[in-house]
């Protein structure tokens, strides 16, 4: 073997060795400053004219810097990355075009470009080139031939080129392609709990109920998935399994007002007014949003919770009328409450006398009760007699020396000084009412039906 | 005489003249009229006359500040100091454009002068008229849609913003502009006289002859006035980018790819008669190309930090580009027949082999470059999208490129022409490429010592040690036989600039591959440990300029000398301007650059990004190097007898 | 200056090889022709193309259910913007410093007053770029009483792909991003939008 190669190889021996040695060994472990700094180089700054996110100092450049590096911070992976800015500025804020669709031409062209020209200069090399007419053949089937080959060769190289490049652009692709690839999770329960109720925009309610389940297994304690998945089963009719979701969601979050709107609805469906009646209190202090108020009206939920317990209150009454010798109001099961709504349910229905009784029933046992004295008053007020109108007031006057705030004798003596034409009484009985922290939404109601309120300041 | 009025006056003197010695030589080309080359010598100078009046008009009201002119009233300020101010004229888009047109003017005089003594050439008469049709068309844009003499009444006491203050920060952007027009504009030349050899069907080797220095320095001013701007980018960004891949970048890149090609490619023609459609296509490859960079700088077409504000004279750029391809591909198809190629090449494994090769790995680099630039806009022409194509995309598609054309380089000049040599190719190619091997071996020791790793940045120093031992080889031949005569002349210069060229090609991967960056949170006193590097903040204060205020952050790096990045605020900018601080040794880079100062009642604290870069220095110390090795190639080689290639070819190889 | 460069070129040796049959300029037209076809088409739609200054950029969100808006607001409460599903929502994203922010401020206090009593709109401003402490003092001076988020802003401002400032995203109540405006709003047209989509999505 001569000098020459054993020099030769020994120089390429060393070169090749510390090459592999660098390619293989790892460096200094790369920090996530230097992936931030790689990373905002490949985003293009969204205002800027041709300037990266790395290299703009104008704000948006820096907020994207900064959650860049939050990302990075997080481990997320670089095709996350890129989804997340796409979704939000669209395809053109990533430098590295995507290696699908149209955009794939970008890394296919330059390859079948290079083998075009890289064929030209093969056949340019080629030795023989300019000798080749001279051969024995005819003319004519000679050119024949070099027509079929020169197809042939064009057709491979453009197809291999084509192929290659097509590679080229899937891995290159690789940082862009969707996250299912790099096996983030994509969905989560927002937009699952959003696929559910496009599908019920569209009618399709078991691809409803599918989606609130798929966001409940993502999110086991969404309330909104657990709500609405509770009043579609409620919807279809089964009552039983909704009431679970329902329970879930009023527990996890108490001032839901869709779960208690939806909750009360159900029960009402079950008979039970008394919780519905419960559901329809905590829906009103959960300062609920204006379609659940719409959806509330439309079900009739407030008068249906009324009429159930007036139901209630006068089946408890009549009950009790049932027997020889009524028990001292103490002794019954009967709150305060229940008789003022019995009292008002039989006034309604017309036996104010057998409303009156039962009140001064109540109030032999509680002489100092205001809400029943001022239930009382209301009873003498609203028969728009003269003559029970002042004894009307009366009580109410009595419930409201012993608690001068109390709502009901307030807003129901401020009725009866209306009517005896003392606007200026009413007014002022009113505005104490208006000025109490707590305001019961019946009574707000009763202001609001009867106009008092328009009345007192014409 | 007011400024307006005196401008004005001689940019119409300018599109008169070169309207008329269209005229006088288009007359002499038909025999009309004999004694053309003396009338178009002198309407050159005419026109000439009238384009360094324009020029020194506009630095007179430039430095004057006189604001009745729009130009000034627009870009100029009072503010500006004294060497931006002359700068002014080229920070916006109609000073440019007179700018060009005094350059174009400089290089039609020295063609008619230089060619003087052809005066009866049709060849040079056909070149002149060219660059007469080329200079007209420049003067009519400042004569129409960009004319930079515009008045304008402004009230008293009105001062007008000044440059962009990026552009006025720096004092290379005082050098970068016109060296880059420099050469930009030198390729008129060549492209005139391929036209000319093209019209004449004179197609041989004459007029690659002629034009040989012509395009070598316009070649050289190109390189260094990108290798300029590249430096400027990265002194005054403040990111440690100095190459983007913006397409204002990639305009001037894409002459350079084709040029380099040609300057090639013409050695093959020279020698062996083949390739004339191939040279005549990169010749006007080229020269479109710098158009079509002044179209995409000019029209706001793509959006890019260089871009001047939109104007109408981009469907005019635009118009002239489509005429220049038209009218010389017509005239290639209509010489057709006389390009065929006399000569072939002899053997695949040879310098034309080699030539060949390299054509084709820069026109696939040019393809990729330009494909990437004007990409976006198709797509959004065909399919309504906008999407982006940046660094990701040129990294991925020119690397294999660029480590393919070092590879070649190292191979190249080792390659006897085919036919000259009676040994066969790889014989000699063991002998000579076996010292190069061995300091290729000796730079990947080194690297990975130092620390280097990765396989691409390797694969880059590997193949940079392989062509730069083979250039240095070259040269250290060269020398002992001829002495000092051995640097000078095309293949010596040339091996000079192939150093610089691998040391950028070094300095490219290892700042790319290497480099580290982290933002600090500095209260004055402290001081951050970062990639071997001590960074000390003293304290800041608060300088006010004439044009500007800076807050400067004072920052001590490795306990030496003290810098000073700063954030300056112009009246007229919206924004805040960062002035970043570099220290610069042979080893690496760190550049300071302040991003704020966050608290501005409590104490004294600065948020500083510092980006630390091996071997940054090496880019613009191969700027020079390549520089240097061109204007070497253009003085006249020593020996008439033989070219230098010739004899190294039949050297006894160093042992 | 070498001797070639100052050479008269004798015309006739240039020309002296032979001249190639009409195939050769075939050939050079096969080659010109496409190229071209294909700068021409490039000519095209470099002409057609709009200046890249004003090719406006339509969001990606607008349409889609809206990016979450969570952190924790000036007050140091939780804010989530899914428990306001059902109401009209303003996103806003503003910057202490901005003065088409402060000139916008009234208007969004406007709109916020309107509806308070309804209870069908309201508004949350998100911080962009700023601290805590400007965005506390910018609403002491400019009024305001919704929530502004401080953590978590950069998370809102990049997931709905802010660019600049001011910046405000309508969220209908079934939680879409139904409308985007660059810069200031107003509150008529606010007002305005939410009319003609109720209108729209009412008519069939």
């Amino acid at each position: 073997m001569s000098r020459h190669a054993v020099s030769w190889i020994a120089a390429v021996l060393v070169a090749g060795a510390a090459f592999l040695y660098g390619a293989v060994d790892e460096g200094p472990p790369r920090t996530n400053a230097d992936r931030v700094r790689d990373l905002a180089g490949d985003f293009a700054c969204p205002v800027c004219a041709g300037q990266s996110v790395g290299e703009s100092d104008v704000p948006v450049a820096r907020e994207i810097r900064r959650q860049i590096a939050v990302w990075v911070d997080e481990g997320r992976s670089d095709a996350y990355i890129r989804d997340q800015l796409v979704a939000a500025y669209d395809a053109d804020i990533d430098y590295n075009p995507s290696g699908s669709g149209i955009t794939a031409l970008v890394w296919v062209l330059p390859l079948l470009a290079g083998a075009g020209i890289a064929a030209v200069v093969v056949v340019m090399l080629r030795p023989g080139r300019a000798a080749a007419p001279d051969s024995g053949e005819l003319p004519e089937v000679g050119r024949r031939r070099r027509w079929r080959n020169a197809a042939a060769w064009t057709v491979a190289i453009v197809v291999v080129a084509g192929a290659a490049g097509l590679l080229v652009a899937r891995s290159s692709g690789s940082r862009t392609s969707g996250g299912s690839i790099t096996g983030e999770i994509r969905s989560t329960a927002r937009e699952k709990i959003f696929e559910a109720q496009q599908r019920l925009s569209d009618g399709d309610m078991a691809g409803a109920i599918a989606a609130y389940d798929e966001a409940l297994e993502i999110q086991p304690s969404n309330v909104e998935a657990l709500t609405y998945r509770g009043w579609l089963t409620s919807r279809q009719g089964d009552l039983a399994a909704a009431a679970p979701y329902l329970d879930d969601a009023v527990a996890v979050d108490p001032a839901y007002p869709d779960a208690r709107l939806f909750r009360a609805i159900v029960a009402l469906e079950e008979g039970d007014g008394a919780s519905a009646a419960r559901d329809l209190a905590a829906f009103d202090s959960s300062d609920p949003p204006p379609y659940a108020e719409q959806l509330l009206a439309q079900s009739r939920v407030r008068e249906r919770v009324a009429e159930a317990r007036d139901t209630a209150a006068l089946e408890a009454v009549d009950a009790l009328s049932a027997l020889d010798e009524r028990p001292a109001f103490t002794d019954t099961a009967l709150t305060v409450a229940d008789a003022l709504v019995a009292s008002e349910a039989l006034a309604n229905r017309g036996d104010l006398l057998e409303a009156v009784q039962l009140l001064d029933w109540v109030l032999e046992s509680h002489p100092d009760d205001p809400d029943a004295l001022s239930g009382r008053g209301w009873l003498l007020v609203r028969s728009s007699d003269a003559e029970l109108l002042a004894v009307g007031v009366d009580y109410l006057d009595a419930a409201l020396g012993i608690d001068p705030s109390n709502a009901s004798g307030l807003v129901y003596r401020a009725f009866a000084r209306w009517q005896l034409g003392d606007p200026p009484g009413a007014r002022a009985d009113l505005s104490a009412f208006d000025a109490l922290p707590h305001r019961p939404p019946d009574l707000v109601r009763l202001v609001e039906d009867q106009g008092l309120r328009a009345a007192l300041s014409r | 005489m007011s400024n307006v009025a005196a401008g004005s006056a001689a940019v119409a003197a300018g599109l008169a003249a070169a309207l008329l010695g269209i005229a006088v030589t288009a007359l002499g080309l038909v025999g009309r009229y004999p004694r053309w080359g003396h009338a178009a010598r002198l309407l050159t100078f005419i026109m000439a006359t009238a384009a360094v009046a324009g020029v020194a008009v506009m630095e007179r009201a430039l430095i004057t500040r006189d604001f009745t002119v729009k130009f000034v009233a627009d870009n100029g300020s009072s503010t500006t100091p004294p060497i931006f101010n002359v700068a002014t004229l080229w920070s916006a888009l109609e000073g440019s454009i007179l700018l060009w047109a005094l350059v174009l003017c400089g290089y039609t005089v020295a063609v008619a002068v230089r060619f003087r003594r052809r005066g009866s050439d049709p060849m040079v008469a056909w070149a002149l008229l060219v660059m007469f049709m080329v200079s007209a068309f420049f003067f009519a844009l400042m004569v129409g849609p960009a004319d930079p003499f515009i008045g304008v009444d402004v009230p008293a006491g009105y001062d007008g913003p000044g440059p962009n203050p990026l552009l006025q920060n720096h004092i290379l952007m005082a050098f970068h502009p016109p060296i880059l027009y420099l050469g930009y504009v030198g390729f008129t030349v060549p492209f005139a006289f391929a036209v000319a050899a093209l019209a004449t069907g004179r197609l041989g080797e004459g007029w690659l002859a002629s034009t040989r220095r012509w395009t070598v320095a316009a070649w050289g001013f190109l390189t260094f006035g990108i290798v300029l701007g590249a430096w400027w980018s990265y002194e005054t960004l403040g990111w440690g980018g100095y190459w983007a891949w913006d397409p204002v970048e990639n305009a001037s890149f894409l002459p350079w790819l084709t040029g380099t090609a040609y300057l090639h490619s013409v050695m093959v023609q020279e020698r062996r008669g083949m390739l004339r459609v191939w040279n005549l296509s990169l010749v006007i490859a080229t020269f479109s190309l710098t158009i079509l960079g002044t179209f995409f700088t000019r029209s706001g077409v793509l959006a890019s930090v260089h871009s001047f504000t939109e104007s109408g004279i981009g469907p005019a750029i635009l118009g002239f580009f489509a005429v220049i391809v038209t009218v010389s591909l017509a005239l290639i198809a209509w010489r057709g027949d006389l390009l065929r190629t006399p000569g072939r090449i002899a053997a695949p494994v040879s310098r034309e082999g080699a030539f060949l090769a390299n054509n084709a790995l820069f026109a696939a680099f040019a393809f990729v470059v330009l494909l990437g630039t004007v990409f976006p806009l198709l797509v959004e022409a065909f399919d309504g999208r906008t999407i982006s194509v940046g660094n990701p995309y040129f990294d991925r598609m020119t690397r294999p490129v660029g480590f393919a054309l070092l590879f070649l380089m190292a191979v190249a000049p080792m390659l006897p022409w085919g036919g000259a040599s009676r040994r066969p190719p790889a014989e000699l190619l063991g002998r000579r490429l076996l010292v190069p091997v061995w300091i290729a071996a000796a730079v990947l020791v080194l690297a990975v010592l130092g620390g280097a790793r990765g396989w691409a940045p390797l694969l880059a120093f590997g193949l940079g040690g392989f062509a730069g031992g083979a250039a240095l080889r070259q040269i250290v031949l060269a020398v002992r036989r001829h002495r000092w005569r051995g640097l000078v002349g095309r293949t010596n210069g040339g091996m000079i600039v192939h150093l610089g060229v691998v040391l950028v090609a070094v300095a490219f991967a290892a700042s790319q591959s290497y480099v580290r960056q982290a933002e600090f949170d500095l209260e004055a006193g402290r001081q951050a440990s970062f990639a071997g590097h001590e960074i000390a903040y003293l304290g800041s204060a608060v300088l006010s300029h004439d044009n500007r205020t800076e807050r400067v952050a004072f920052v001590r790096v490795d306990d030496a000398k003290t810098y000073g990045p700063a954030i300056a605020t112009y009246p007229f900018a919206s924004q805040t301007i960062g002035i970043p601080s570099v220290r610069s040794t042979l080893r690496d880079d760190v550049a300071l650059a302040v991003l704020s100062f966050p608290d501005e009642a409590g104490p004294d604290r600065v948020i500083l990004r510092v980006t630390v870069q091996p071997l940054v220095a090496w880019l613009w110390l191969g700027g020079i190097v390549m520089a240097a090795g061109t204007v070497l190639s253009l003085l006249p080689a020593g020996s008439r007898r033989r070219q230098p290639e010739e004899a190294v070819a039949t050297a006894e190889p160093v042992p | 200056m070498s001797a070639t460069d100052r050479r008269d070129p004798d015309p006739s040796s240039e020309t002296a090889h032979p001249a190639g049959s009409g195939a050769g300029r075939w050939r050079t037209a096969w080659i010109a022709v496409p190229l071209a076809v294909a700068v021409a088409l490039l000519v095209v739609v470099l002409a057609t193309r709009d200046s890249a200054f004003e090719r406006n950029a339509s969001s990606p969100i607008l349409g889609g259910l809206a990016p979450p808006v969570a952190g924790v607001t000036t007050a140091g409460a939780p804010f989530d913007l899914d428990q306001w599903r059902g109401r009209w929502v303003i996103v806003n994203f503003f910057q202490s410093t901005c003065v088409p922010c402060i000139i916008e401020h009234p208007e969004l206090i406007a709109f916020s007053e309107r509806h308070a009593p309804a209870g069908d709109a309201r508004v949350v401003s998100v911080t962009f770029d700023d601290t805590a402490e400007n965005v506390r003092r910018f609403f002491e001076v400019n009024g305001g009483d919704w929530p502004v988020l401080v953590e978590g802003a950069s998370e809102a401002a990049v997931a709905y792909g802010v660019t600049g400032v001011p910046e405000s995203y309508l969220v209908a109540p079934s939680g879409v991003v139904v409308w985007k405006q660059l810069g200031g709003v107003t509150a008529d047209g606010i007002d305005d939008v939410i009319a003609q989509l109720t209108a729209a999505s009412a008519a069939p």
